[in-house]
């Protein structure tokens, strides 16, 4: 029972960050699928891929991230992201939230 | 060695190991089904198929095997994964959405073709009722097999596991897929050793394809063909086009927003079920899956919507035209006396109803519409009265205005010419006649004449009665006279043409007759016959003997008790 509540709330954390997350690996430069994956994964922000395309999906639809097709040696075609202006407003907000909330936290943690 | 399976994903070739393909595709199956809620659904699912594309690229083997495919699933997750992330329970989400049934011919529980356990499946009652409902169908009126062979061409087959699922109404999860999977090895065999499936499985295989393209190239052309003349109808109907068809009357009533809403209901009315036709074969030929509900609901109430519209509209125009006629003064019938200055002995009619009266004092009454009667031109031409219903130099297609009849009271007259569909009744009497009836004219005289010479052209015909000392027919392409009733002396009919001639007379008869013509005489005169080209001559007082004969014969051929 206490392991299980203690995976729940791994799970909520990892999910409330993943959105801030993957913009934040965006803005570094333009990413395609796998490398997101990559990253995410060793940051273990991430545990199961398929959770990943809703959301790049829901983004793209509220404006906040933009992509373009470009050809790959081997296999199909890959979607590069990239943030729009509004995404990048939109991440700066979050990023400002996050310093608030890691002062806080830090400072219960103390 | 396993067998191997090609398949295409984002767009390039793999080589899957059976069991490998049958796990991937119960998989796609089930996240095809996850996300059917959002628009963006399609991209999500190529994004994974791509990813998938990738891995397998990666794995640089050439036959991906199962293990494989297993391990991307566990990095991708499953679906209840991917829910349990999205923080709604796999099971709850499943309620969430409408597990919509849809039609499929089930191919598990088939005893034809499935079509009886797939209505099963679908309004969620036993099969059984269809079978019954159809057999009794067709028994009674044949209309059953009819309808299930058209089910069968229409509906598919549910193939798939997620078809299947969704034929019977059931959550498509993985749970689901994989219970399904176990029960089609279960009962798999004993099924395919049926007779009559394995010929209905035949026939599918070889003709079903052919019958589907028929029946969709037909659906196709009778849309299209359907779609394109109510089209050019309606367009012509819009922009003005009753005014150079239809009376000014009419034309008045088919131009206002009253007609304009008349034809677009018509139209629509004309057009929503040859829209269906249009996708029903566009899903039997091409595959697609246009006829859904929501599409037949639409076209469905639009029908009914345009068709109680147009009724309303449609009958209230017509209406509206008939008491524009009827209500036009120029429609109003009265009767006017015409004047000539000349006098005349001749009468030509071009589309006008001449009625002659035998009268020493001469009068013309036009009889009929005022409009008929304002068409009517009246004048004498060398001797000869000549009678023009103007209207036959059309102005609109649909024009119709009655004929005018005119009544001439004339002591006497030797030349009759008719045109054009006049009608002729009445009495001559005097020395001589000539009559001429062209283009399908009708005489019905009563004579009392020395001589007649009738010449018929051009499918008119003539009724004649009274008497003539002699008479001259000349009939062409397809004339007709009926002179049984005026008792000549010597007469002389020549018909070719497929015309028919009847004549009486006494003492001398010359015929010739061509081309299918056929004369009946009677009369008792001798008849000198030229005929040719399957023309006949019939003698009608001797038709008679032989038929007061016929009994007498008879008798002898079959019983003959008095002998």
């Amino acid at each position: 029972m206490k392991e299980n509540s203690i995976s729940l709330a791994h799970a909520q954390m990892r999910k409330g960050m993943l959105e801030f997350c993957t913009m934040l690996i965006i803005e570094k430069g333009e990413a395609y699928v796998s490398d997101l994956l990559k990253k995410l994964k060793e940051a273990d922000l991430i545990v199961v891929e398929g959770t990943l395309y809703p959301l790049l999906s829901r983004l793209k639809s509220q404006g906040q991230l933009d992509y373009s097709w470009e050809e790959s040696k081997a296999g199909p075609p890959r979607k590069y992201y990239s943030l729009t202006s509004e995404g990048r407003k939109s991440l700066q907000e979050m990023k400002e939230i996050w310093k608030e909330l890691a002062q806080s936290i830090n400072t219960l943690l103390k | 060695m396993k067998k191997t399976i090609s398949i295409t994903i984002g767009n390039t070739p793999f080589h899957l190991e059976e069991d490998a393909y049958a796990a991937l595709d119960r998989y796609l199956d089930s996240v095809r089904a996850y996300f059917t809620t959002d628009s963006d659904d399609q991209e999500i699912l190529k994004d994974i198929e791509s990813r998938i594309a990738e891995r397998f690229i990666e794995s640089g083997s050439k036959t991906i095997t199962l293990s494989q495919v297993e391990e991307i699933i566990k990095d991708m997750g499953t679906v209840e994964q991917l829910a349990e992330a999205n923080d709604e329970p796999a099971e709850m989400d499943q309620k969430k959405r409408k597990t919509v049934r849809t039609l499929f011919r089930d191919p598990d529980n088939a005893i034809v073709a499935g079509i009886s356990s797939g209505l099963g499946h679908y309004f969620n009652i036993d099969p059984i009722l269809f079978r019954v409902l159809f057999i009794a169908l067709t028994l009674t009126s044949g209309i059953g097999i009819i309808l299930y062979i058209i089910l069968w061409i229409v509906v598919p087959e549910a193939q798939t596991a997620s078809q299947k699922l969704s034929m019977r109404g059931n959550p498509i999860n993985l749970n689901s897929m994989r219970n399904m999977a176990s029960d089609a090895i279960r009962d798999g065999v004993s099924k395919a050793r049926n007779p009559i499936r394995r010929s209905v499985k035949f026939i599918e295989r070889n003709f079903l394809g052919f019958i589907r393209i028929c029946v969709g190239i037909t659906l196709g052309i009778i849309s299209f063909g359907g779609i394109l003349a109510a089209t050019v109808a309606a367009g012509m109907a819009l922009s003005g086009y009753p005014v150079i068809l239809f009376d000014p009357t009419v034309a008045a009533v088919l131009s206002g927003p009253l007609f304009f809403a008349a034809a677009i209901t018509l139209y629509a009315a004309i057009v929503a079920p040859l829209a269906f036709a249009g996708l029903c074969a566009s899903d039997l030929l091409f595959k697609t899956s246009k006829v859904t509900k929501a599409n037949s609901l639409l076209l469905l109430s639009v029908w009914f919507v345009s068709l109680v519209a147009a009724g309303v509209l449609v009958t209230s125009t017509v209406f509206r035209s008939i008491e524009a006629v009827s209500n036009d003064p120029r429609s109003i019938r009265e009767t006017r006396a015409l004047e000539v200055s000349e006098a005349f002995t001749k009468i030509k009619a071009k589309d006008v109803h001449v009625k002659l009266v035998r009268g020493d004092q001469v009068r013309i009454e036009a009889e009929g519409q005022k409009r008929s009667i304002e068409n009517l031109n009246v004048k004498i031409v060398e001797g000869s009265l000549v009678l023009e219903n103007k209207e036959t130099e059309q102005e609109c297609l649909f024009c119709y205005t009655p004929s005018p009849q005119v009544i001439i009271t004339v002591p006497t007259v030797s030349e009759v010419t008719l045109e054009n569909s006049s009608r002729l009744s009445g009495e001559v009497s005097g020395q001589s006649l000539s009559l001429a009836l062209l283009n399908s004219s009708t005489a019905d005289l009563n004579l009392t004449v020395q001589g007649l010479d009738a010449r018929l052209e051009n499918a008119s015909r003539a009724s004649l009665s009274g008497t003539a000392t002699f008479s001259t027919s000349t009939l062409r392409n397809g004339s007709r006279i009926e002179a049984q009733m005026l008792k000549t002396e010597n007469a002389v009919v020549n018909a070719t043409n497929g015309s028919r001639a009847e004549i009486h007379a006494t003492k001398s008869l010359s015929v010739a007759a061509s081309n299918a013509s056929r004369v009946e005489y009677a009369g008792g005169a001798v008849a000198e016959k030229e005929l040719s080209s399957g023309s006949r001559i019939v003698d009608l007082d001797e038709e008679r003997r032989k038929e007061e004969q016929g009994p007498d014969i008879a008798p002898d051929a079959s019983d003959s008790p008095a002998n």
